[in-house]
Parts: structure tokens; C-alpha cells; sequence
């Protein structure tokens, strides 16, 4: 029984990494780069956006600052985060180095660390003669559209109590994830936002380029006062904010005695002009 | 298509029972206690709490009413998958249906009188062994039943204290039939309830009974795991794992975060909470970050004094303890098995959510994490 399942399985896989008529390497011949991955425009113009980083007032910690930004750029951005058979090219290629590859070629590749999604996007530059960089965390949450989720716990009336704060944000996370979600899906499956973007905030979290802050506000909240940063942490994207070691691969894993990490860890790259 | 079931069955030559059974219990003497001298209890009363699911225990009373009693209980053993860990399936076997099975609180000097149930639609004989109990294997060989039968045991309740109860059907169907769910634990109070450090009375204001399991999840050449259609399909391939004492999973009552999120435990600030532990393979070492075990029957068995004030508390594999604290923080606490391998990437984690006032004379963060001056700053830390 499970062997003629596996089997099954090997042969979808083998026919869609390899069903591609050409061998693999084709992909990247230039006659191919043409065929770029599918891409969607977030248009440039006015957006509100949280920061990111833990604030504080004091040593009172607080919501990260609402901010009001505007851009006149257009943002272009995967439409789909980036597959299993589209990282095993770079992988065969000798530039990224291996990870887990499960269930299928057109599934998110997961088991991404940070430098793994940073050298695959200097690969794919370097392949397509353009250039692909991960998004920053502003740019992920205007691109997640309607999918963004803003996590602020706002004012707290016993703000005073330090627990108080931790237990809501425990709830919080229970509530907007439920259970931990580890049925890998393929790309698309989960839907797409306002702006056409797939499968943003479902169980694959987004590696972002943004660095780890600790932020200093003044008292009334409106002034940072002092800014400290951790780039050996990034942001990682989904239905909440995660920062992550850049070197971890999976972050979920058994418990977590601070709260519910993502489910899976995957990227999607932005195509600057 | 033939399975392996299939191939193990039909090389057996034994329709009517799995072969695996047949061999493994061989070695086990089937006994009875029909010529023993005849004992009259026909005026104890009798009662019959229901059981409950862990991590709850059911209602009882913490320094028993008037004299000893009969107390009834009934089990279901229920053969089923159940999913672990999110994609990943066991093929279970369950007292009640619950990984660990139900606790089951007397006091010293009552009568524990199970009855057990083995349904038609099961595959597999069982049994179970008491820790608690005095004699015939725990019960072991009494209660040894095929699918569609059932059986009464009762047994006295001699020795206060936490102990394991587990399946042992005989050779390696015994470590097989723990590892894939069999076991669970029961409390005997002393009669006058439980006592502290100096002899004197101590009450809890809660209990939660945690039971822990090791699994021996194979895995196929890919990494995966695999998934089996019944027990006995995946028997060999859980063997070969089992032989290498390195669990696949360590978890809290019988799923990686069943009590974590929405099964988190609760408690208040100047809650007494008993937890009680039990592992009945294996050796495990409980921990609660961010607090402490007041009194801690590190053994399980109340007529030793209760340790006080530890950080770990060891619990042997085979073995139930049971630990009081009352917490005096708000917050999120972790409680693990301190072996944090296991812990962090088996499994073994669980949460306690504690509403209450933060005491600031406890602990205090004076000074929120800033950028120092690597100039002036931290040249008195080194020796």
C-alpha cells in the first residue's frame, strides 16, 4: 500500500521536473529567459504600513508606529513563491545548495533559509541577466494587499501589566492561526489577493531582506530616540511577523516556549527594473 | 496487491487470530484466581466516577469521605490512527481512546475495580498491568483479552502514591503495545489527603495529569513518514526504529502541541496546580520555565516526604510523579521535558497561561535591551 503510493508519487514528480521537453538545463538558455516566472505590478501611490521591529517606550514595549508612506514606483513581485522545481534548477546548477524537496515539483520550495533565498535570487540574476532581489518587509506588506495582517494589540487598558500584553499576544496568535497548518499545497492553492499575488499569508511565511530592530520611542510614542540594529535576523512574513536567524530552515519545530512559529519558511522575489 | 499483513497472515496459517499474538504470548501464563479463598466485600459501597480525557482528571475528593470503597471503572481499548503531528499518522492503541489513557483516582485502602473492553472491530489482544497492584503481573495475566471480550479486575489500592498502568500482552508485543499508546497512570491519596514537607496538610486547587510518550515513527528513503493501513502492517518497520532507542516524537498527551495554543493549560496567580507526570518507557525529566516545583513526590509515592523547591524533577521511565506548585507570576510558561532536543524538536512541550498581577519585587526588567557604549561599557563583567 504506502510503496504504490510513493511510487505514484516519484513518477508526478519525475514528470513534471522532467516533462518540461527539454532537459532541465534549458530552462536557462536565453531563447528561455524570455519566459520569465508570472509577475504582478503593485502600483506606486499611497500606503499605510506598520514598521517592523519590537518598539518600546521605556522599557514598556509597545505596537510598532503606524506609518503613512507613498511611493511613485510600481512594485513588480512573483506572482508565486518560488517552486520546488524552479529552486531544483539552481540546485543542479551548482549554486544553491540543496534542501528538502517533498511532494511535488510545483509545490512553494520550503526549507529556505535566508541565505539560501539571497543566493538564489544572485543565481536567477545572474541567469536571467536582471535583477531579482527578496522584498523588504514594506514592500512584502504592500504587495500582501488585502492579505496583510496588522497585529497590533493596540492600547492596552492594564498596559501597566507586563503579562497582560504577553497572554493577548498568545491569544492573538492561537486565534489568526488556529492549529499549525503543515499540509504543504501547491502553488496557487491557496488563493490570491486583491492585487493577484498568490498564496500570500497562508502557511509558507516569506523571507524578507529587512534586519531585526530594536526601536527606542520618546515618550509620547511619535519620535524614535534610538534605533538598534541585528542583520544576522530577518523579517519573515505571513499572518505574523516572525524574525528569524537567517541560517534556520524550518522554524517549526515541536513547541516553542515564546509562541507559534510559521509553519513553513519559503521567498518570492521582486524584479527590479 | 498484497500487503504485508497479508503475506505475514497467510505464511501463519491463522485466520482466526494474528499471528504475532499467538507467538508473542506464548510465554505468558493465562491465569486465574477461581481457587483462591473467597473474600466478602459485599458491604463496601461502591462508586463509579466516569473517566475523563487527559489532560483532566476526574472529580474526586482530596481526603476521602468515611471508610474504604469499591470504586468502578470502565475502559474501552480503541485501535485507531491518530495523527501525532500534523501529517504524521501512528496506528494507535488507546486505553478509552486517549494517548495516555485516562487517570483513575482512589484512595489508600479502596478497591480499584476495572472492567476492560476489547471491541470485535479490534485486531489485537490486550491487557493491562497495574504498577499499583500487588500480584499476577500487575493484573497483567488476568486481564488478558481478545477482540469482542471483556474482563473485571479489581485489585487493592495499597500503597498511596502515582503509578503507571500499562499494556503487556506478552514478548515484544509488550515495548510495541507501550510505544504505540498503551499506557496511563492512577493517583491512590492517602486517605487523609496529601501531606508537605513538614507533615502537614496540603490541598490542590487543580490538577493536570500529563501523560508522555515516545514514538518510533519509520520513515522511508525520502525522509518521509510512512503511514500504515493497521497495527500489524507497520509493525516490522516500527520495530527495526524501536531497536535504536532514538524516538521519532516525544510528546505530551499523545500529540506534538496538544497542549500548547488552544489546548494550553490555565491557572491563576496563588493557584495551587498538581501536575502529574508519567512516562512508562522511558526516562523523562520534567521542567516548568519560568517556575519551580514546590513539592515535589519526584517518585510519585506519598509516604516519602515531598522534595521542595526544585528546578527538574526526574520521572524513571515505568514511573508516575507528581508535583505541587503554586504560581506567583501572570504570563506564558513553558512546561518541558528539560532534555530540550526533546522538547524543542520532538515535541515534549507544553504551555501554561497564567492570569494574574505582575509582581515587579519578583522580577523586574530594569533595563529594556539598548546599545551600549563598547567604550566605557562592560569592561567589569570579565574577571
Amino acid at each position: 500500500m504506502r510503496t504504490r503510493i510513493k511510487l505514484l508519487l516519484l513518477t508526478l514528480t519525475a514528470a513534471i521536473i522532467g516533462g518540461a521537453s527539454q532537459p532541465v538545463v534549458a530552462y536557462l538558455t536565453p531563447a528561455e529567459i524570455s519566459k520569465l516566472p508570472p509577475l504582478v505590478v503593485v502600483p506606486a501611490g499611497d500606503y499605510t504600513f506598520r514598521q517592523t521591529g519590537q518598539f518600546r517606550i521605556g522599557n514598556q514595549v509597545v505596537d510598532p508606529p503606524l506609518q503613512q508612506g507613498a511611493t511613485d514606483t510600481d512594485l513588480t513581485i512573483m506572482k508565486f513563491q518560488v517552486s520546488q522545481a524552479e529552486y531544483q534548477l539552481c540546485v543542479q546548477d551548482g549554486a544553491c545548495a540543496a534542501t528538502t524537496v517533498k511532494q511535488g515539483a510545483d509545490m512553494p520550495q520550503v526549507a529556505i533559509s535566508y541565505y539560501d533565498a539571497k543566493t538564489y535570487a544572485q543565481w536567477f540574476s545572474q541567469k536571467t541577466k536582471r535583477n531579482w532581489r527578496l522584498p523588504n518587509a514594506d514592500e512584502w506588506r504592500r504587495a500582501a494587499g488585502d492579505r496583510y495582517y496588522d497585529n497590533a494589540l493596540g492600547d492596552l487598558d492594564d498596559a501597566g501589566d507586563p503579562a497582560q500584553r504577553w497572554l493577548l499576544e498568545y491569544a492573538r496568535q492561537v486565534n489568526l492561526r488556529d492549529e499549525p497548518d503543515l499540509n504543504l499545497r501547491p502553488q496557487g492553492a491557496n488563493g490570491e489577493n486583491n492585487l493577484g499575488l498568490a498564496d500570500i499569508s497562508a502557511n509558507v511565511w516569506e523571507w524578507t531582506s529587512t534586519c531585526f530592530y530594536n526601536v527606542q520611542l520618546d515618550v509620547d510614542g511619535q519620535r524614535e530616540i534610538d534605533r538598534f540594529e541585528n542583520c544576522l535576523v530577518r523579517a519573515v512574513e505571513g499572518k505574523h511577523t516572525a524574525y528569524i536567524t537567517e541560517f534556520v530552515r524550518d522554524a517549526n519545530v515541536g513547541g516553542c516556549a515564546a509562541g507559534i512559529p510559521p509553519d513553513f519558511l519559503g521567498f518570492r522575489l521582486i524584479l527590479d527594473s | 496487491m498484497i500487503t504485508r499483513r497479508d503475506a505475514l497472515m497467510g505464511a501463519a496459517l491463522m485466520a482466526s487470530s494474528p499471528f504475532i499474538v499467538n507467538t508473542a504470548s506464548a510465554n505468558e501464563e493465562v491465569t486465574d484466581t477461581s481457587s483462591g479463598k473467597a473474600v466478602d466485600l459485599s458491604s463496601l459501597p461502591r462508586v463509579k466516577p466516569r473517566l475523563v480525557t487527559p489532560p483532566m482528571v476526574h472529580a474526586h475528593d482530596q481526603v476521602a469521605i468515611g471508610g474504604p470503597k469499591i470504586v468502578e471503572f470502565e475502559m474501552t481499548i480503541i485501535e485507531k490512527e491518530v495523527e501525532i503531528e500534523d501529517g504524521v499518522y501512528l496506528q494507535a492503541m488507546t486505553y478509552n481512546g486517549s494517548m495516555p489513557g485516562p487517570m483513575m483516582v482512589v484512595h489508600e485502602g479502596d478497591y480499584l475495580e476495572l472492567t476492560l473492553y476489547n471491541p470485535p472491530e479490534n485486531s489485537l489482544q490486550h491487557n493491562i498491568d497495574f504498577h499499583a497492584a500487588t500480584g499476577a503481573l500487575g493484573g497483567g495475566s488476568l486481564t488478558l483479552i481478545n477482540p469482542g471480550e471483556k474482563v473485571t479486575l479489581r485489585f487493592k489500592a495499597t500503597r498511596p502514591g502515582t503509578f503507571v498502568y500499562h499494556c503487556a500482552p506478552g514478548g515484544p508485543m509488550i515495548p510495541w503495545h507501550v510505544v504505540s499508546g498503551m499506557s496511563g497512570a492512577i493517583m491512590v491519596l492517602p486517605r487523609d489527603g496529601l501531606k508537605d514537607e513538614k507533615d502537614q496538610p496540603v490541598t490542590y486547587d487543580k490538577v493536570y495529569y500529563i501523560g508522555e510518550n515516545d514514538f518510533y515513527l519509520p520513515k522511508d528513503e525520502d525522509g518521509d513518514y510512512l503511514r500504515f493501513e493497521d497495527p500489524i502492517d507497520g509493525y516490522s518497520d516500527m520495530f527495526d526504529v524501536m531497536q535504536g532507542l532514538i524516538p521519532s516524537h516525544v510528546t505530551f498527551n499523545g500529540k506534538v502541541g496538544a497542549l500548547t495554543g488552544d489546548g494550553a493549560l490555565t491557572a491563576n496567580v496563588g493557584e495551587k496546580v498538581l501536575f502529574i507526570h508519567s512516562q512508562a518507557n522511558r526516562d523523562s525529566r520534567p521542567h516548568l520555565i519560568g517556575g519551580h516545583g514546590d513539592l515535589v513526590w519526584e517518585l510519585g509515592k506519598f509516604n516519602n516526604k515531598p522534595d521542595i523547591d526544585l528546578e527538574t524533577w526526574f520521572i524513571r521511565g515505568g514511573s508516575a510523579g507528581a508535583a505541587i506548585y503554586e504560581f506567583l507570576q501572570p504570563g506564558v510558561y513553558a512546561y518541558v521535558n528539560h532534555n530540550l532536543i526533546e522538547a524543542v524538536n520532538l515535541g515534549a512541550t507544553a504551555h501554561v497561561l497564567v492570569e494574574g498581577v505582575w509582581d515587579n519585587d519578583l522580577m523586574e526588567q530594569t533595563v529594556a535591551p539598548v546599545e551600549y557604549d563598547v567604550a566605557t561599557e562592560g569592561k567589569t563583567a570579565l574577571p
